[in-house]
């Protein structure tokens, strides 16, 4: 991996609900070992952009890339999808599959061996607090364990671009420290991280750049 | 087989890159693991699920009895071979319900989960839906085969002979190819989608010009046969000609493979986002129905960003502080134009139906009817003031049933307006009597003050059921839970319905018409300020 390849692009990504512009016209670069945090108030575009990043909405206007890969067209859409790690604000579980079934099927999906999962799996759930939860369901888990899941979920394979809306909301202190360690690694790794926020205080301790966003627009860094 | 491609990473937090450019990843693998972390449901659920519907069905048609058979004998009129009546207007009616239904949910529909994890994965989505499309394809394709068989043997009998009977299985068997076909398409594309919302109405139109056509037999009858692809399964079934519907199959034929060559190469096109959408509405939807929610249900139907652009469409308040809320509610009714179009449409042909033929019991009950459902459309602004009880208690000055009360103006402007300009109307054409036209002006406000005061004290509700209701059903071996349940759902309207009723009996009296209008009006009048002050004892 060159060093400082942009790895995230947006460019001139838009989203529209009916004449409510939620995303305006986004310009973007994440490079390898960076940490892009946007802050913003509630309703201000954060998790449009990040799902619009992410492929889970299809953008009005513009597009996003993922290693040189636009996740809104197939058949390029694949390698982006490869590339791109995204823990959503909302953890998005099946009622039906206990904790290390999700990482199983997340494994299966992006072709982990049986034995990298194994150390892995066993490596997150320890260092995450979740070992004892494995066989658990989500309706069994806390908030913070569910949003635990998830990241254990978006860490257990390989990534490039690593984008997280909120994490921290509903962590305790162990375990937001424990993910400002998975930011980290991620920048000496040599990963592009978006990270979505709040919190002044965390960002502050992962972040190689800060964003504003404001009305859909960023307003300054 | 797991795939290959990954090596050993230390087990660190972050995953190491796999050593070449990328990791082949099986589709078919990944679902044999997906099937096998859900092994879905046992057999046993799968036949208690079956039990439970057949017995509900069971239960409904009993209850239901007479209207059923009423119902099938206008639907398909087996004693008479070679014509289903409705039969267009039937298919037609089941695409456009396929074709509305794949505006909420779809024939594919993927769970939140699904979403994130399975439709993210790094595999060409089109071999991802594809097996799903095809599946349901082919259920749909079987069903309508059976329905054709069924249909060819009701019409003609086994006198119609293999070949009409095999026609009918095709015809089917093509129709439920072509639904599958556009049902995806309109889940799959944003702007099919808007359309079909914006032409339900008009479609529903021609459902009825349809069904004219077929009872009206002759040229129109063929016209409409061969008008559409709800036609052209029927034309073996309506004539006696064998190739005109061995014409009409092949019609459904050559659409059907078009349809499902477009579904094969459009798979992979579908954004996640729709189906995000629509597995979020339905959680919310199985979360409403579980608590027997009926209001939430209709409200997770709703799409707010789709009417966000009535938002441009305001005009000032008026001055007087009394008139706030009404003005509210016909800001909400102006915003719905289709809601306040509808209510308009019935509340004309409900004051119609009841003019015009007051001694007609069918016509007055239907004119009853409708009336109450115009009311209850109308009190829309009512509902979402109920659903939102707490946002008044902080912005307006009034107790709540005054409010509600208030809502109530708006409504009976508009039934009063409309059923009196539709009876005038009537009038000028010569269904409506003259002395009909003045009782009725005698007795508008009093009998559209109850039927709005109904459909708001009906709504006041909300929608869910009372947890006494619901373990008073659990507790019940007798089985009038159900009848109480019902009272409890269509009470105010068949009270509402009863007081219409009532009016048509007077004025179907050909004499001593003044004192029996006089004496209703006032028996109304009275009702009416009864549930005006029920109304007024509303709680939030």
């Amino acid at each position: 991996m060159a060093r400082g390849e942009v790895l995230l692009e947006t460019m001139k990504l838009t989203r529209r609900y009916g004449p409510v512009v939620a995303l305006d016209a986004l310009d973007l670069k994440v490079r390898a070992g960076e940490c892009v945090v946007m802050m913003g108030p509630n309703g201000s575009g954060k998790t449009t952009a990040a799902e619009l990043i992410s492929g889970l909405l299809e953008p009005s206007d513009g597009r996003a890339e993922i290693c040189g890969h636009s996740i809104h067209q197939e058949p390029a859409a694949v390698a982006a999808r490869r590339d791109l790690a995204y823990v959503p604000d909302t953890p998005y579980l099946y009622d039906d599959l206990t904790v290390s079934d999700h990482l199983r099927l997340v494994a299966a999906a992006h072709g982990v061996g049986d034995q990298d999962l194994n150390v892995r799996s066993e490596a997150l759930l320890e260092r995450l607090d979740l070992v004892d939860r494995a066989a658990f369901f989500p309706r069994q888990l806390s908030r913070g364990m569910r949003q635990k899941t998830a990241i254990a979920c978006a860490l257990i394979r390989p990534f490039q671009v690593l984008v997280v809306d909120e994490p921290i909301a509903g962590l305790d202190a162990a375990s937001v420290n424990v993910f400002r360690e998975v930011l980290l690694e991620c920048r000496k790794a040599r990963r592009a991280v978006l990270l979505m926020t709040h919190s002044d205080a965390f960002a502050s301790t992962v972040a190689t750049k800060m964003l504003q966003i404001q009305e859909g627009r960023l307003v300054g860094s | 087989m797991a795939p290959s491609g990954s090596r050993m990473s230390p087990p660190g937090l972050v995953a190491a890159i796999p050593e070449r450019d990328g990791v082949a990843v099986d589709t078919r693998y990944l679902l044999a693991v997906s099937r096998a972390l859900h092994p879905g449901r046992s057999w046993g659920a799968f036949a208690q699920t079956i039990y439970t519907a057949a017995f509900a069905f069971g239960l409904a048609v009993v209850l239901f009895w007479s209207l059923w058979k009423r119902v099938a004998y206008y639907l398909v009129d087996v004693a008479s071979p070679y014509h289903i009546f409705w039969g267009a207007a039937a298919v037609a009616l089941i695409l456009l319900a396929a074709v509305r239904y794949s505006t909420l949910q779809g024939f594919v529909t993927y769970s939140e989960a699904d979403c994130l994890f399975l439709l993210s994965a790094p595999v060409p989505r089109r071999e991802l839906i594809r097996p799903r499309l095809r599946r349901v394809t082919l259920a749909l394709a079987v069903g309508g085969a059976i329905i054709g068989l069924l249909a060819s043997l009701a019409s003609g009998g086994l006198a119609a002979g293999a070949g009409r009977m095999a026609e009918g299985a095709v015809a089917g068997a093509a129709l439920g190819i072509i639904i599958v076909a556009a049902g995806w398409h309109v889940q799959r594309l944003p702007a099919a989608l808007t359309w079909v919302l914006r032409l339900t109405i008009p479609a529903l139109g021609l459902v009825a010009l349809l069904a004219l056509a077929d009872r009206r037999g002759g040229t129109a009858h063929l016209a409409m046969l061969w008008s559409g692809p709800w036609g052209w399964g029927l034309l073996s079934l309506g004539s006696s000609n064998w190739a005109s519907g061995l014409a009409g199959v092949l019609l459904l034929c050559a659409l059907a493979t078009t349809g499902w060559a477009s579904v094969r190469r459009s798979a992979g096109d579908a954004a996640v986002e729709g189906f995000l959408a629509r597995a979020q509405t339905r959680s919310q939807m199985v979360a409403a129905v579980y608590a027997f929610d009926a209001r939430s249900v209709m409200l997770t139907t709703r799409r707010p960003w789709a009417e966000r652009w009535r938002a441009r469409l305001r005009f000032r308040p008026p001055r007087r502080p009394d008139l706030a809320v009404p003005w509210h509610g016909s800001l909400v009714l102006l915003r719905s134009p289709l809601r306040l179009g509808w209510g308009i449409v019935l509340a004309g042909a409900g004051a119609l139906l009841l003019a015009a033929q007051p001694g007609r019991t069918g016509a007055s009950w239907a004119g009853a009817v409708a009336l109450y459902l115009s009311a209850s459309s109308l009190a829309e602004p009512l509902r979402l003031e109920v659903d939102r009880a707490a946002t008044s208690a902080t912005l307006l000055p009034w107790r709540f049933g005054k409010i509600l009360q208030m809502h109530c103006l708006v409504p009976v402007t508009i039934l009063l307006t409309t059923g009196l300009i539709a009876t005038m109307v009537g009038w000028a054409a010569g269904f409506v009597e003259a002395r009909t036209v003045w009782a009725l002006a005698i007795l508008a406000v009093p009998l559209v003050s109850v039927v709005v005061l109904a459909a708001a004290l009906s709504s006041r509700r909300g929608g869910r059921l009372p947890q006494q209701m619901l373990l008073m059903g659990a507790g019940d071996s007798t089985g009038l839970t159900v009848f109480v349940l019902v009272g409890w759902i269509f009470g105010w309207a068949i009270f509402a319905v009863a007081a219409v009723a009532l009016t048509a009996l007077v004025l179907a009296r050909p004499s001593a018409l003044l004192q029996a209008v006089l004496l209703v009006a006032g028996l109304l009048g009275v009702v009416a300020a009864m549930l005006w002050r029920l109304l007024l004892g509303s709680k939030r």
